[in-house]
C-alpha cells in the first residue's frame, strides 16, 4: 500500500511538473498556442516564426529557471529541516542568502572602485556579486561546522550572521540614492525572468552537482532523524555527513539566489508538502519527491506571476498563494510530524 | 569472547570522570551497569559506545581495539540504544528498524532481501511484529524502545549496549524488556551491557554486574557475590533505605525504636506497612506489640489490648494510632515455658488448639451461665441454685488465678486471658485452654492484672451469673477474692498480695479470711436472710424452681 502510494505520488509530481513546464512556456505577454508551443519545443516550425525566438530566448529560461530554482530551493530546504530537527530550517537559515544580499547591495550602491565596477557589469555583475556573497558564508559555515559540536549552535550563529548582514545591508541602503536603492529592493523581490539561455547554462551545471551531492545525504539524512547520537551509533560519519549536506544546501541556495534574488517560502513549504503527500520521511523518496515538488510549485507561481497587469513579482506569489496551503495542510495534520524533535 | 575494558578512563577533556576500570563482558551473558546518580554510568556507556572518545586504557571487542576501528566497522559489531528520545516522524517502525541495516548498506541505503530478512528477524526478535506496520510516532514508550532495539539487532552486533532502556518505561514493560534482554544474550551468544536504576530487578536477572561505588571504583562479579560482599549495600544505602540482603531487595530503614512482631503469613508484606508506620520489625524476644493473622482478619495486640481488625488498612491506621506501649508482648516461647510451668498449678489448663468458646462469651450468654449451674448442681446433688453457681464461680476464679499467678510468678507475664477457651466437661467441670502461647510482660504488671482479672473476667462473670441465680454480689467477690488467697499459696508473689488489697476484694474478706456476706450455709429456713441477700421473701430457691 505505502510503495503503491509512493510510485503514485512521485508519477503523479513527474507528469504535473512536465505539465507546469510546458503551461509555463505557454503563458507569457505574448499569445502563443499550444499546439505552437508544442512544435517549437519539439524543435518544429510553429505558424509564426517569431514565436521560435519568444519561447527560446524568453520562456525556455524563465521555465527552466523556475523548474531548477524550485527543485533546488525545495532540496535544500528539506536538507536543512532534517539536519537541524527543526520544522522551521529552510535553505537560508545559515545566512547564505544574506551574505548574497550583501554581495548585491555591495554592488548597486557601491560608492567606487571594485563594486561599482560590477555595478557598471549588469546583471552579470550582480550574479557574481550574490555568488560570491554566498560564497563567503558558506565557507565560513562550513568552517565553522568542522569546530562547532551541535548543528543548534551552527543554526543560531547563521541566523546571527544574518542579523548582521541584514543590517549592514540596511546602512548601505541609507547611504545611496533612492534609484539605486530601488533596483535593490525588486532584486530582493525575487524573479526567474532575469535569465539568459548562458545564465541557465550556468545556473543548470550548479544546480545539477549541487543536487547530485545531495543524493549522497540521503542515507545520511535518514540516520540522523533519529538524532546525531543514534546516527553515529550507526556508523554515521557525522562530521562528513554534516559537511556533505551543508555543502549542497548551501551550493543549492546560493545558486538560486545568485540568479533569481532570495525567493522565500518555497525551501521552507515544499518539504512539508512533499512529506505530507509521501507519508514518510525516509529521504530516498522524500528527496525526489521534494525535487519534483519544488520544481511543481515554482513553475505554477511562474505561471501565476505572468498577470494581464504585467509580472508580478515572485516572492509576492510564492508566499501569498502558498502559505495557506501549507497552513491548510499542516493543520490537518494536526502536527509537524516528521522533522520535530 | 567478549568485551574486555583494559585501565580504561572516561571523562571529558577537562575532567577525568573514571579511571583504571578493569572488567568484562562476556557473550551470552546479561551484564548490568548499576551505580549512583552522577557517577559516571553514561560517561562509560558513551565511551563504549564511541560517542566520546577515551582518555586512555584499551577497549577490545572479539579481540579487536573499538578505538581503531572505522565508523562502520563499529556498527557492525555493536549496536546502541540510548535515553535520547526518538521522534523521527513520519516513520514505520520497519523503516526504522531498517535504519540498523546502515552500516551494511551501500551509498544509497538500498535493502537488499537479505537486509529485509534480517530486519524480520530482528522485529521478530523483539516481538514486535505487530508493530511493524505502524508509525513510530503513534507507539508508546514501551513499544518505541522495542522497535529501537530491534534496530540495534538489524546492525547484527556481537555487542549491545543500552543506556537505562528503562526509563520511560511502566513496571511491566521493564520486566519484559528485562526477559528480552535476558533471552537475546543467551539464545543470539550477544554480550549485552544495560545500565539501569532498576536495581532490584537487575539484581535478579544479571549474569554479571559491574557496580560503580561512589569512589568511581568498578566492581564486576555475580550480583550474589558483590551482594555478600556488603557491595550493594556500601553503594545504595541512604538514611532511609538498606539494601536487604536475604530479600535481595531494598527495604525501609526504620528509625522507630518499638517493635512490633507479626505472626502469619502476611507477615513480610505487614511488616513493610509497619515500618512505614513507624514501627521496627520485632527480631524475636519481647515485642512492643504484636500483629497475629487469624482466619478472617488481623488480632493486634498492643498496651494490654487486643483489637481485632478485618484487613490492613484497619492494621495501618491501628499501628499508626498506638502511643508507645508500658506493657510490652512476651515471647512467645517464654509464654509457653511458663504456662508450662504453672499447668503444674492448674491441671485443667492446656495450651493448644481446642475446642470451645471464649470465656468472655460465656459471661453474657445466660443460657450457658444456667447451663453451667444447673450441671454443677447435678454433680454436686444439691437443690439449691445458689450453691452450685457459688461453686462454679469458685471454680472458674481459681483457675483464672492460678494461671495468671502461676506465669507471673514463673516468667514475669500474664497470658493472653481473655483470649482463653472455655468447655464444660462432662463432670461438670470447667477446662480453659489458650489456642497459642502469647502474653504481656512489665516490670509492673498490676494494673494490667487488675484490669484483665478483676474489670475483665470478674466483674463481668459476677454480672453475668446475677442475672440468672439470684446470688449475693459479696458472696461472690468473696468467693474471687478467696480463689486468689488460694492461688497466692500455691505462687507466692508481691503482686498477688497487691491484687487482695483492691477494695473490691479487700471488702469481700473479713480479715480473718472469712467471706464477709452471705452465710449461705449457716441460714435456716427461720434465720431470715443477711444484708447481702438479693433474695426477696422467699429465702431457699430451688433447682426445681429456678429451672422450671
Amino acid at each position: 500500500m505505502t510503495t503503491a502510494r509512493r510510485a503514485l505520488v512521485l508519477g503523479a509530481l513527474t507528469i504535473g511538473t512536465a505539465v507546469a513546464l510546458t503551461v509555463a512556456i505557454t503563458v507569457g505577454s505574448v499569445a502563443v498556442p499550444l499546439a505552437d508551443t508544442v512544435r517549437v519545443l519539439l524543435g518544429m516550425e510553429p505558424q509564426d516564426p517569431r514565436w521560435t525566438v519568444v519561447i527560446e530566448t524568453v520562456r525556455l529560461p524563465r521555465a527552466g529557471t523556475a523548474a531548477l530554482a524550485g527543485a533546488a530551493l525545495g532540496v535544500a530546504g528539506l536538507q536543512m529541516q532534517t539536519l537541524f530537527r527543526n520544522p522551521l530550517a529552510d535553505p537560508f537559515s545559515l545566512g547564505v542568502s544574506s551574505g548574497a544580499s550583501l554581495g548585491v547591495s555591495l554592488t548597486m550602491v557601491g560608492t567606487g572602485g571594485f563594486t561599482a565596477g560590477l555595478a557598471a557589469g549588469g546583471r552579470l555583475g550582480v550574479v557574481a556579486a550574490a555568488a560570491v556573497g554566498a560564497a563567503v558564508v558558506l565557507t565560513g559555515i562550513l568552517l565553522l561546522a568542522r569546530v562547532v559540536r551541535t548543528p543548534v549552535t551552527l543554526l543560531v550563529i547563521g541566523v546571527m550572521v544574518g542579523a548582521a548582514a541584514a543590517a549592514l545591508v540596511s546602512l548601505l541602503l541609507t547611504w545611496t540614492d533612492p534609484q539605486r536603492a530601488q533596483q535593490f529592493i525588486s532584486w530582493g523581490l525575487g524573479s526567474f525572468s532575469g535569465t539568459t539561455s548562458a545564465d541557465l547554462t550556468v545556473f543548470g551545471g550548479v544546480t545539477a552537482a549541487g543536487l547530485l551531492v545531495a543524493a549522497l545525504s540521503a542515507k545520511p539524512l535518514n540516520a540522523l532523524l533519529l538524532g546525531e547520537n543514534y546516527a553515529r551509533t550507526m556508523g554515521l560519519n557525522v562530521r562528513r555527513a554534516r559537511i556533505i549536506t551543508l555543502l549542497s544546501a548551501s551550493l543549492l541556495a546560493g545558486a538560486v539566489t545568485a540568479f533569481c534574488g532570495p525567493i522565500g517560502f518555497l525551501g521552507i513549504a515544499v518539504p512539508h508538502v512533499a512529506r505530507r503527500l509521501l507519508g514518510t520521511s525516509d529521504h530516498r523518496v522524500l528527496l525526489p519527491a521534494t525535487l519534483l515538488a519544488g520544481a511543481l510549485t515554482a513553475l505554477l507561481c511562474a505561471v501565476a506571476s505572468q498577470t494581464p497587469g504585467g509580472v508580478l513579482p515572485i516572492n509576492v506569489i510564492t508566499s501569498l498563494a502558498g502559505a495557506p496551503v501549507v497552513i491548510v495542510i499542516l493543520i490537518r495534520a494536526r502536527s509537524l510530524q516528521g522533522v520535530t524533535s | 569472547m567478549s568485551l574486555l575494558l583494559r585501565d580504561l578512563a572516561v571523562g571529558y577533556r577537562k575532567r577525568t570522570v573514571l579511571s583504571g576500570l578493569d572488567a568484562e563482558a562476556k557473550r551470552g551473558e546479561l551484564t548490568v551497569l548499576l551505580g549512583p546518580n552522577g557517577v559516571g554510568k553514561s560517561t562509560l556507556l558513551r565511551t563504549l559506545a564511541g560517542l566520546q572518545p577515551s582518555l586512555g586504557g584499551v577497549m577490545h571487542l572479539d579481540g579487536a581495539d573499538l578505538d581503531g576501528l572505522s565508523h562502520t566497522d563499529r556498527a557492525r559489531r555493536m549496536a546502541v540504544v540510548l535515553t535520547d528520545r526518538v521522534s523521527p516522524g513520519l516513520l514505520t517502525a520497519r523503516e526504522l528498524v531498517g535504519f540498523g541495516r546502515h552500516p551494511h548498506t551501500g551509498f544509497t541505503g538500498a535493502l537488499t532481501e537479505h537486509d529485509r530478512g534480517i530486519v524480520d528477524w530482528a522485529i521478530d526478535a523483539v516481538a514486535a511484529t505487530h508493530l511493524a506496520g505502524r508509525d513510530v510516532g503513534e507507539l508508546s514508550d514501551g513499544e518505541r524502545q522495542r522497535v529501537l532495539t530491534a534496530r540495534a539487532l538489524a546492525q547484527e552486533p556481537g555487542l549491545l549496549l543500552l543506556d537505562e532502556p528503562s526509563a520511560f518505561l511502566d513496571a511491566p514493560s521493564r520486566v519484559a524488556l528485562t526477559g528480552l534482554l535476558r533471552k537475546l544474550a543467551s539464545e543470539r551468544d550477544l554480550a549485552i551491557v544495560v545500565s539501569t536504576h532498576e536495581l532490584e530487578l537487575a539484581l535478579r536477572v544479571a549474569d554479571a554486574v559491574w557496580l560503580l561505588d561512589r569512589d568511581g571504583v568498578l566492581h564486576t562479579g555475580p550480583p550474589e557475590q558483590l551482594a555478600l560482599d556488603g557491595l550493594i549495600s556500601a553503594t545504595f544505602d541512604t538514611d532511609e533505605l538498606k539494601f536487604d540482603l536475604t530479600a535481595g531487595t531494598f527495604v525501609l530503614r526504620s528509625a522507630a525504636t518499638r517493635t512490633c512482631r507479626v505472626l502469619g503469613a502476611d507477615g513480610v508484606v505487614l511488616e513493610r506497612a509497619l515500618t512505614r508506620t513507624g514501627w521496627t520489625p520485632s527480631a524475636g524476644g519481647a515485642a512492643d506489640a504484636e500483629i497475629r493473622q487469624t482466619a478472617n482478619g488481623y488480632l493486634c495486640l498492643a498496651d494490654g489490648k487486643t483489637a481485632d481488625l478485618p484487613d490492613v488498612a484497619a492494621v495501618v491506621s491501628w499501628a499508626r494510632a498506638q502511643s508507645d506501649p508500658v506493657v510490652r508482648r512476651a515471647d512467645p516461647a517464654d509464654v509457653a515455658a511458663a504456662l508450662a510451668q504453672a499447668s503444674a498449678f492448674s491441671p485443667y489448663f492446656v495450651v493448644g488448639d481446642t475446642p470451645g468458646r471464649t470465656l468472655h462469651s460465656i459471661y453474657a450468654d445466660r443460657d450457658a451461665v444456667a447451663e453451667a449451674v444447673r450441671r454443677t448442681g447435678l454433680r454436686l446433688g444439691v437443690t439449691e441454685q445458689r450453691v452450685a453457681a457459688s461453686t462454679w464461680q469458685f471454680g472458674l476464679a481459681a483457675r483464672l488465678w492460678s494461671i495468671a499467678l502461676g506465669t507471673v510468678v514463673t516468667g514475669n507475664l500474664v497470658p493472653d486471658l481473655d483470649r482463653l477457651c472455655y468447655q464444660l466437661d462432662d463432670d461438670a467441670s470447667v477446662r480453659l485452654s489458650l489456642p497459642e502461647p502469647g502474653g504481656w510482660t512489665a516490670p509492673d504488671l498490676t494494673a494490667l492484672l487488675t484490669r484483665i482479672m478483676i474489670d475483665e473476667h470478674l466483674r463481668p462473670m459476677c454480672e453475668g451469673l446475677r442475672a440468672v441465680v439470684p446470688v449475693a454480689e459479696g458472696l461472690l467477690w468473696g468467693n474471687a477474692a478467696a480463689a486468689l488467697r488460694g492461688a497466692l499459696r500455691l505462687a507466692p508473689t508481691d503482686l498477688g498480695d497487691r491484687l487482695i488489697a483492691t477494695p473490691v476484694l479487700a471488702n469481700a474478706l473479713s480479715p480473718n479470711g472469712i467471706r464477709r456476706s452471705c452465710c449461705l450455709f449457716y441460714r435456716t429456713p427461720t434465720s431470715g436472710t443477711c444484708g447481702d441477700c438479693p433474695l426477696d421473701g422467699a429465702a431457699v430457691v430451688t433447682m426445681k424452681e429456678s429451672t422450671a
